[in-house]
C-alpha cells in the first residue's frame, strides 16, 4: 500500500510503531522495521546519549530498513542530554526522528540539516498546525483513545482525524485505538495516511517486555484504562490496577491541593520495575483503550500482514460491494 | 445501496436520526424519513399525550417507514410497549436500561427492536435478550452517557467481533467519510444527532443552531463522570462550565427549564445535550441534502479507498 507516509519514510506498509517508555528497545524497532513498518526507538529509555547511540548501532545489526528515533521533550527541571541525543542520532546514520511533548523547534535545523525527516506527535488540531508551520515533515495525531498523553482535549480519533485533515498540508498517521485492519482503513476513510500502534505492538513475540505485560494487555477490556494526574494538567492513559486505583483516590481526596509527591510513589521510577520485572501493581504505565481488542500474541510479521490483508479484503470487498 | 439495515427498516438509506428529547418529534422525523433515513420519534421527555399526538402527525407528513425510541430510565409507563404496538410502530430503539425489560414483548407483537449499548458487556446483555441489532454509541456522541465513556474507534470493532447482529454507529457520525470509517469497523448503519438538531427542520431554536455551528470540537464537557445521576455531553456554556467546576450534585433538576433553553434560545436556562461533532458542523443544512450528501460522499470515499490503495 502507498501512501504519502510510507512515501515519506520509504516503508512499505503505512505503520509505525511509535515511541513507547522501556518498550522501544532495538528489538522491537527492528522487528517492526523488518515486517515492512517503522520502527522506532525511544530515546529517553536509554540514560546517556552514548546508551542511545549503543541501541542505534544495536538496531542498525538487526535491520537494513528504514527506523526511527523518538525524542520527547518533557518540561522538567534535569533536562536529559537533548544535544548530545541529537548527535548520537545524526551519527548514528538514523534519518527519521519521532518527536513529542514540547515543541521541537529548538532541534530542527541539526536535522534538517542531516537530511532526517521529523513526524511529530500532536493531540489537538492546533498543534499540529503549528508542527506543520515550524517545518516537521509529517504528525502523528493521538487521538483521546491513545495509551500515554492524550492531552486535555479529550478529542476521540472520529471527530479529530477529519478535522485534522481539514486543516493540515502535512501527511499525518492516525494514533490511538489502532488495531487491525479494520482500524487502518477507517483511519484512511477518516483522512490519514497511515497510522501509529503502541500497545497494540506491545502485546507481540518480539516486544521487550516481561510476559506478565503481554498477559495484562490480553486480559484488558475496553473498560479498564484510567486517565491519571489530569489536576498536574498531564494526564496520561494507563491501564488500571491496584496502584493506579490509589492514585486516582489520592487524586478525589487532596483534590486541588495534590503535589507531585504525593503520587511518586506510583508513577516514579515505575517503569522498569512493570515492563522488564513484571511486576503489574507497581505502579502506573501507559495503555491505550485499543487494550480491549487485543487477544493474542503475534510476531511483527504476523500482525502487520495481517492488517495489510485485512485492509485490503475491507476495501476491496466489503466497501466495494457496497457502494456498487 | 442494499444490506441488512436497510432491508429491516425498510429504508432507502441505513442512516437513522438520533432520539433526542423533544426535538425527535414530526417535523424532524417526517423530513428524515421523507429523505430515505430512518425519522424517530422520542419518548423521553415523558410527554406520552404530547408523543402519541406526534405519531398522528407523522402519518399525514410521510407514509415512509419511522421508529419509537423508548429511553426506559425517563419512560416508566407500563402501558409503552401497548402504547407504542398500538401506534402501529415497526421499529423501536430501546435504550438507557435492562434490554430484558421491553424486548420480548415488543418482538412478540412483531416489532423490530434494536438497544443502545455503550460497552461490550451492554452489547452481550442486549444479544442475550434477543435484540435484532445494535446501536452502538460511542463516547463522542452528546446527550445522556455512560460514565466510563469508550471511543467508536475501538468500542465498535470490538462489539462487531462478538456479535452477528446489525450494528448502527453512533456518536462522531456527520458526514460520508465518518459513514465510511464506521462502516470499515463494522457498522451497517449511522446515527446522527447533533448533526440533526442543527438541520434546517430541527425544531431548536436558532441560537443552540448557531452554537453549534460556531462551536469548535474542544466545546463540549462530559459532565457528572462521578454521578450522582446521569453522566452527560453538553455544548460548553457558562452554566455547564461551572457545574464542571463545581459539581453540584444529581443534575437532573437543571432540566427542568430545558425548552427554554431548546426553543426560548436561553442557552444558560438549563444543559444543551450535543455532541464533539459540533466542531465538524459549519452550516444549517435540509436533511435532505445532510443526507444525499453523506451518502454522495460515502461513495466517493470508497471510489477513493479502491483507487488510492490496490489490491497488493
Amino acid at each position: 500500500m502507498k501512501t504519502r507516509i510510507t512515501e515519506l519514510f520509504g516503508i512499505k506498509h503505512p505503520i509505525i510503531q511509535g515511541g513507547m517508555h522501556y518498550v522501544g528497545f532495538a528489538e522491537m524497532a527492528a522487528a517492526v522495521s523488518n515486517a515492512g513498518g517503522l520502527g522506532i526507538i525511544t530515546g529517553l529509555t536509554q540514560k546517556t546519549a552514548a546508551d542511545l547511540a549503543n541501541e542505534i548501532a544495536r538496531c542498525k545489526d538487526m535491520t537494513d530498513k528504514p527506523f526511527g528515533v523518538n525524542l520527547t521533550f518533557l518540561p522538567v527541571v534535569d533536562q536529559p542530554d537533548y544535544p548530545g541525543m541529537v548527535k548520537a542520532i545524526i551519527e548514528g546514520g538514523v534519518k527519521i526522528v519521532e518527536t513529542a511533548g514540547n515543541n521541537p523547534q529548538s532541534i530542527l535545523p541539526f536535522l534538517k540539516d542531516a537530511g532526517i525527516k521529523v513526524i511529530h506527535k500532536c493531540t489537538a488540531v492546533r498543534h499540529a498546525l503549528k508542527a506543520q508551520a515550524i517545518g516537521c515533515d509529517a504528525a502523528s495525531v493521538d487521538g483521546f483513545e491513545c495509551g500515554g498523553h492524550p492531552g486535555e482535549d479529550d478529542i476521540p480519533n472520529f471527530i479529530l482525524l477529519p478535522r485534522a485533515a481539514d486543516e493540515l498540508e502535512i501527511p499525518f498517521v492516525a494514533s490511538g485505538g489502532m488495531a487491525d485492519g479494520r482500524s487502518l482503513v477507517a483511519a484512511l476513510a477518516l483522512g490519514a495516511d497511515g497510522i501509529n500502534m503502541g500497545t497494540r505492538f506491545i502485546a507481540t513475540k518480539e516486544a521487550p517486555v516481561h510476559e506478565n505485560v503481554k498477559q495484562a494487555l490480553i486480559a484488558a477490556s475496553e473498560l479498564d484504562t484510567r486517565l491519571i494526574m489530569r489536576p498536574f494538567r498531564n494526564t496520561e492513559r494507563v491501564l488500571t490496577n491496584a496502584a493506579v486505583e490509589r492514585l486516582l483516590e489520592k487524586e478525589r481526596t487532596l483534590g486541588k491541593d495534590i503535589t507531585f509527591a504525593d503520587i511518586a510513589p506510583e508513577v516514579a521510577g515505575v517503569y522498569p520495575r512493570i515492563l522488564a520485572e513484571g511486576d503489574m501493581d507497581a505502579g502506573a504505565w501507559s495503555c491505550g483503550m485499543v487494550a480491549g481488542l487485543i487477544h493474542d500474541i503475534p510476531t511483527c510479521q504476523d500482525l502487520i500482514d495481517r492488517i495489510m490483508a485485512q485492509a485490503n479484503d475491507i476495501i476491496h470487498g466489503r466497501l466495494l460491494k457496497l457502494a456498487d | 445501496m442494499q444490506n441488512r439495515i436497510t432491508q429491516m427498516l425498510g429504508v432507502q438509506y441505513p442512516i437513522v436520526q438520533a432520539p433526542m428529547g423533544w426535538i425527535a418529534r414530526a417535523p424532524l422525523a417526517s423530513a428524515v424519513s421523507n429523505a430515505g433515513g430512518m425519522g424517530i420519534i422520542e419518548t423521553s421527555s415523558g410527554a406520552l399525550e404530547e408523543v402519541r399526538a406526534e405519531i398522528t402527525k407523522m402519518r399525514m407528513l410521510t407514509d415512509k417507514p419511522f421508529g419509537v425510541n423508548i429511553a426506559q430510565a425517563f419512560v416508566r409507563d407500563p402501558g409503552i410497549v401497548d402504547f407504542v404496538v398500538d401506534q402501529g410502530i415497526k421499529f423501536v430503539t430501546t435504550s438507557a436500561g435492562d434490554p430484558n425489560r421491553y424486548c420480548g414483548p415488543l418482538k412478540e407483537a412483531g416489532l423490530t427492536v434494536f438497544h443502545v449499548v455503550p460497552t461490550l458487556d451492554g452489547a452481550l446483555k442486549a444479544i442475550a435478550a434477543g435484540v435484532d441489532g445494535l446501536v452502538v454509541e460511542g463516547g463522542e456522541g452528546g446527550g445522556f452517557k455512560n460514565p466510563r465513556d469508550v471511543a467508536l474507534m475501538v468500542l465498535l470493532p470490538l462489539i462487531r467481533s462478538k456479535v452477528d447482529v446489525p450494528i448502527i454507529a453512533a456518536g462522531g457520525m456527520v458526514c460520508g467519510r465518518t459513514m465510511a470509517a464506521a462502516f470499515a469497523l463494522g457498522a451497517e448503519g449511522i446515527q446522527m444527532g447533533t448533526r440533526m438538531v442543527s438541520a434546517a427542520e430541527s425544531p431548536v431554536h436558532h441560537n443552540w443552531k448557531d452554537a453549534i455551528i460556531a462551536a469548535k470540537e474542544t466545546d463540549t464537557i462530559f459532565l457528572n463522570r462521578h454521578g450522582p445521576g446521569p453522566a452527560l455531553r453538553a455544548l460548553r456554556t457558562e452554566k455547564t462550565t461551572a457545574l464542571d467546576l463545581n459539581p453540584q450534585g444529581d443534575v437532573r433538576p437543571e432540566f427542568a427549564n430545558i425548552r427554554d433553553l431548546y426553543f426560548g434560545g436561553d442557552l444558560e436556562a438549563s444543559i444543551a445535550l450535543t455532541g464533539q461533532v459540533a466542531g465538524r458542523i459549519d452550516a444549517v443544512k435540509p436533511v435532505k441534502q445532510i443526507l444525499e450528501e453523506t451518502i454522495a460522499e460515502f461513495e466517493d470515499e470508497i471510489a477513493r479507498l479502491c483507487a488510492s490503495y490496490n489490491a497488493r
